[in-house]
């Protein structure tokens, strides 16, 4: 560890950083995808939105309040046990391994946090999914306007994007040495970030040539829609690069006593940078919501 | 511009897409050098088959509509408006209609202008 950071220091900037953790996954942003989806059934109800619940049954609005009261009060008890494992650390005097490994325990918690989110998209693609089965809109319309990459985001994020990866790539192999002496480990690595972000390009170009999750969804919103998740997906490739790079450093210049903090503070940019831009992109009050409703016979005339 | 299909119309659906996109060149709403959408993207945006969107822009690149540059994508031809203008049905229908008058003036029976003409297809076709 650097001579210049004392224990104190980092146990100090660790707190800090892992309170931000408990916080912004286990309540600012439960709340936050609870209004809105609140929001949703109190402002556009299925008796007037029909095409927005497929299969909806009578009931439907009290049952989908209860659960998102079910899914707070699960995001708040997580919550909850972050600040008693917080409170257990300085309690016992915890100490960072100056050879690091304790950064397991923060994507452990991680994933405990993330996983009613998960449960959520999992709910949501299927509604998507209902929602595809059900579509039956006899008139289409479309843009005869060709859409590419660069319409969604500013071509530097995307050169930082690939900048960062071969940053990354050519740090690693500096670091792990001849190829011919690489192991199964090096090889996964390098596989495993490149399989990444092939995986992001593939989504992103799925999007941008106008995949639709909804098929309801005004044209303005799918763009709105397509671009957060360019802006995700390249983000989050950044983010991967200089997490990787900054782990590397880590163990190459024996600081790896910061390996918790940095893991936290890079799981909390995901969460940031995706479900964030994601909910601001898509803001609720510009959602065009006239497009699941039903017209009677005088409007539609 | 927007294009709309309908898909309870008895018009085919990639005719529909003919039909517009050359009304739309002839109207000016689409220009020489226009980049069009790719079929991919038009196909995903109408809920549409990629194929569907794939014949229409074949037909429409066979009438010099359209143009394809390769990797650069689908361009509006430079000659478009007078290419869209052409109605080919309407002109193989004319060549034919006059082909029956001749051969009906000669003699011909019906059943003698049919087996000629899929005579000639097969042959055509060989």
């Amino acid at each position: 560890m650097p001579e210049f950071f004392s224990m104190t220091a980092v146990l100090a900037i660790f707190y800090v950083v892992f309170s931000g953790q408990i916080f912004l996954l286990s309540f600012y942003y439960p709340k936050k995808i609870s209004s809105r989806v609140e929001h949703i059934l109190m402002n556009f109800p299925p008796e007037v939105y029909p095409k927005l619940y497929p299969g909806f049954r009578p009931g439907h609005v009290e049952t989908e309040k209860l659960k998102m009261r079910i899914y707070k009060a699960i995001n708040y008890s997580i919550g909850i046990v972050g600040v008693v494992i917080l409170a257990g650390m300085l309690e016992s005097g915890y100490l960072p391994a100056a050879k690091g490994g304790d950064e397991i325990f923060v994507m452990l918690y991680f994933f405990l946090q993330t996983t009613p989110l998960l449960y959520i998209s999992w709910k949501e693609h299927r509604h998507y999914r209902r929602m595809r089965l059900t579509f039956d809109e006899k008139k289409r319309k479309a843009d005869l306007i060709r859409r590419g990459l660069f319409d969604f985001i500013s071509p530097i994020y995307v050169g930082v994007a690939f900048l960062f990866y071969f940053a990354w790539l050519g740090f690693y192999v500096n670091h792990a040495g001849p190829v011919a002496s690489w192991e199964v480990e090096n090889y996964a690595t390098v596989t495993l970030i490149t399989g990444m972000n092939v995986f992001y390009a593939l989504t992103i170009f799925a999007f941008v040539s106008g995949k639709k999750l909804d098929p309801y969804k005004a044209p303005n919103d799918q763009l709105k829609h397509a671009e957060s998740i360019v802006k995700v997906m390249v983000f989050s490739s950044i983010m991967i690069s200089i997490f990787l790079s900054f782990a590397q450093a880590a163990d190459q210049y024996a600081f790896e006593v910061f390996d918790p903090v940095m893991t936290s503070f890079y799981m909390q940019l995901c969460v940031v940078f995706g479900l964030g831009v994601m909910m601001k992109l898509q803001d609720i009050d510009a959602i065009d919501f006239e497009v699941y409703r039903v017209l009677n016979k005088t409007e539609a005339a | 511009m927007q294009i709309q299909i309908n898909i309870d119309d008895p018009v085919p659906q990639f005719a529909q897409l003919i039909d517009q996109i050359k009304k739309a060149v002839q109207g000016g709403k689409l220009l020489p050098g226009d980049a069009l959408p790719s079929i991919r993207q038009l196909a995903n945006d109408l809920g549409l088959n990629n194929k569907t969107v794939a014949k229409a822009y074949s037909l429409l690149e066979r009438d010099s509509v359209i143009q394809t540059k390769g990797y650069r994508g689908t361009y509006i031809h430079p000659d478009a408006k007078a290419n869209a203008a052409f109605d080919l049905t309407g002109w193989i229908s004319d060549e034919i209609s006059n082909s029956i008058t001749a051969c009906r003036k000669a003699g011909a029976t019906d059943s003698e202008i049919r087996i000629a003409f899929a005579d000639a297809m097969q042959n055509q076709s060989l």
